[in-house]
């Protein structure tokens, strides 16, 4: 049984509990939600914008993962599962399943980069992700760029947040 | 702050504590439902019917010159103080206590005209008047329908009851936000479309959308939408009753009364819908899905009155990038699209196409950086833009990337 949540608001789907009101049974596995989903909270994340909290996902689909798929150079040691997803209305957040460890997604090659402790930011307005490993060269940060390097006044390329609004974003 | 200066910088754990200069202002959206009821008693002491029309004045004249004059305000809470402001009780129960405001002032109103002699355009003054605070209740059950709890969302049924549109509360949460800024959307205005031909399309469109999502609710727990947990059905019931009671207390008079008010209570969500996303389009994405809602998706307005008397809806860009964020949190951003005035002043410009679309067309086009392609636009009039603007060749989207 696994959690999900909405990177937006923080709603979470928990499969042990379902969600009646919106007519899943406690037990409905997430593979099982149909996929136009959209977040019932706030409705401006759907199904696969949802990252997965806790637990280890069931069922044949594969889990909803992060929002946006970047490479993952990142070795820092992930699976902490709890408060690294941002949430602004934070209202009973709390994921209700205990988190088992993850298995490493084993999917991209890891980059020549690997080892050093690279990390990802991002914004919490749109979820653009800066990524110190690759900077941003169109914003003139070369790769290896830390995110405390950059100017306190730079905002979001995508929605002009500011750097204020970016959270440290870590992958499970 | 000179004590800062003088010692340099702050000293490390001393975090300033966040004062929110608007904290209390706040209490003028919780007053400002009562302004009608303020109309009569000032009607009652200097016996001038120009009084039945205080609402009207205040909202279509005294507010936008109080936006003229008293500007902006660009200031956002830091990040670090939005949790405690968040979990602040005192914003939420503000908005709890506009609730019977709305109640008292549909009820006030509809015993003034039952019991005292009006002639018809006062009676018409007080109906408009009294639609327009009421289509603040929509505003009012706006900001309770995007919390979380069971309570704020009962209350925000309750407030949506005082003017019959209670299908809001699933229509805006669960259909707007999903679909805003996209064709799919018929609560997003297009570039060149009046507001006239745009409620033709909004005001059935909105219930259909709404109604569909219940029933597909509804129909994953093997439930007819006919059904008391729909909750459409829930606020329509509340509205029948108390409009039926209306009826009963204050006789036949409340058939011509409650329409009218109705009926301009729903043009003031009509107004907003058409005014908050006008000419705006989400790109499409390669997998075919829309981007996903940003900031710049919706018109901002950080004009001081009107937000102050609208629980800060017009800091709409950041409400609709994140839906579940209270009022009291709401954010500027750099470069967002922006109204030149608050929506009391917009509301009143849409009601003149014209004079609307000279006022935000070139903004629509400056948004899209002179890309018509990227603007929505109201079938039949592109021809009408290419040669207003000039048509953009199609080398612009693969020229894009590059940049």
């Amino acid at each position: 049984m696994a959690t999900y949540q909405c990177p937006d608001c923080g709603y979470t789907y928990d499969e042990i509990q379902g969600h009646p009101h919106e007519g899943f049974p406690p037990g409905t596995l997430w593979s099982q939600v149909p996929d136009d989903f959209s977040c019932p909270d706030c409705a401006v994340r759907d199904k696969e914008d949802f990252v997965l909290i806790g637990g280890a996902p069931s069922g044949e689909a594969a889990p909803a993962q992060a929002v946006e798929p970047a490479p993952a150079p990142v070795a820092a040691p992930a699976p902490a599962p709890a408060a690294q997803i941002p949430e602004p209305a934070p209202v009973a957040a709390a994921p209700s399943a205990p988190a088992a460890p993850q298995p490493a997604p084993a999917a991209q090659p890891a980059p020549v980069a690997a080892g050093t402790a690279y990390r990802k930011w991002l914004c919490i307005t749109c979820g653009h992700i800066y990524d110190e490993a690759l900077g941003d060269e169109h914003e003139g940060f070369p790769a290896g760029t830390l995110f405390s390097q950059i100017p306190d006044d730079w905002c979001c390329p995508d929605c002009g947040a500011t750097k204020e609004d970016y959270v440290l974003y870590e992958e499970k | 702050m000179k004590d800062l200066n003088e010692t340099g910088t702050a000293e490390a754990g001393t975090v300033e504590a966040y004062v929110d200069k608007k904290r209390y202002f706040w209490i003028l959206s919780v007053f400002w439902p009562a302004t009608p009821l303020i109309g009569l008693y000032l009607v009652s002491t200097t016996g001038w019917s120009i009084w039945y029309g205080t609402v009207l004045i205040l909202w279509y004249l005294a507010v936008p010159l109080l936006d003229a004059m008293f500007g902006e305000d660009f200031s956002n809470p830091p990040e670090s103080a939005v949790a405690d402001l968040e979990k602040d009780r005192y914003y939420r129960v503000l908005t709890y206590l506009t609730v019977p405001m709305h109640y008292a002032a549909l009820i006030g109103c509809c015993w003034w005209v039952a019991t005292q002699s009006v002639n018809a355009f006062e009676f018409i003054a007080l109906a408009l008047s009294l639609g327009v605070v009421n289509g603040l209740a929509l505003n009012t059950g706006h900001e309770l329908g995007h919390k979380k709890e069971t309570f704020d969302r009962w209350m925000a049924k309750l407030v949506l009851a005082v003017v019959g549109y209670g299908h809001f509360f699933i229509e805006h949460n669960k259909g707007h936000h999903r679909d805003v800024a996209t064709p799919n959307d018929p609560a997003t205005s297009r570039m060149g479309e009046s507001i006239y031909a745009f409620s033709t399309r909004e005001i059935p469109g909105a219930f259909k959308r709404a109604w569909e999502l219940e029933e597909v609710r509804l129909k994953r727990s093997g439930k007819s939408v006919w059904n008391l947990d729909n909750e459409i059905l829930q606020p329509l019931i509340l509205t029948a009753v108390l409009y039926a009671g209306l009826l009963a207390f204050f006789g036949p008079i409340m058939l011509v009364f409650l329409p009218i008010q109705m009926a301009y209570g729903w043009w003031q969500l009509t107004s907003a819908n058409y005014i908050e996303h006008y000419g705006l389009l989400r790109e499409k994405l390669p997998n075919g899905k829309y981007e996903h809602q940003k900031p710049h998706h919706s018109w901002n307005s950080n004009h001081i009155m009107s937000n102050l008397i609208l629980f800060h809806l017009q800091r709409h860009s950041d409400h609709h990038a994140h839906p579940t964020r209270s009022y009291q949190s709401l954010r500027d951003f750099k470069d967002l699209p922006a109204l030149p005035s608050g929506y009391p002043g917009m509301f009143f410009a849409a009601l003149l196409p014209s004079w609307f679309r000279s006022i935000m067309d070139h903004r629509v086009l400056d948004w899209a950086k002179g890309d018509l392609n990227r603007i929505q636009i109201e079938p039949g009039m592109r021809e009408h833009y290419e040669r207003k603007f000039g048509s953009v060749e199609p080398a612009q989207p693969a020229a894009m990337p590059a940049e």
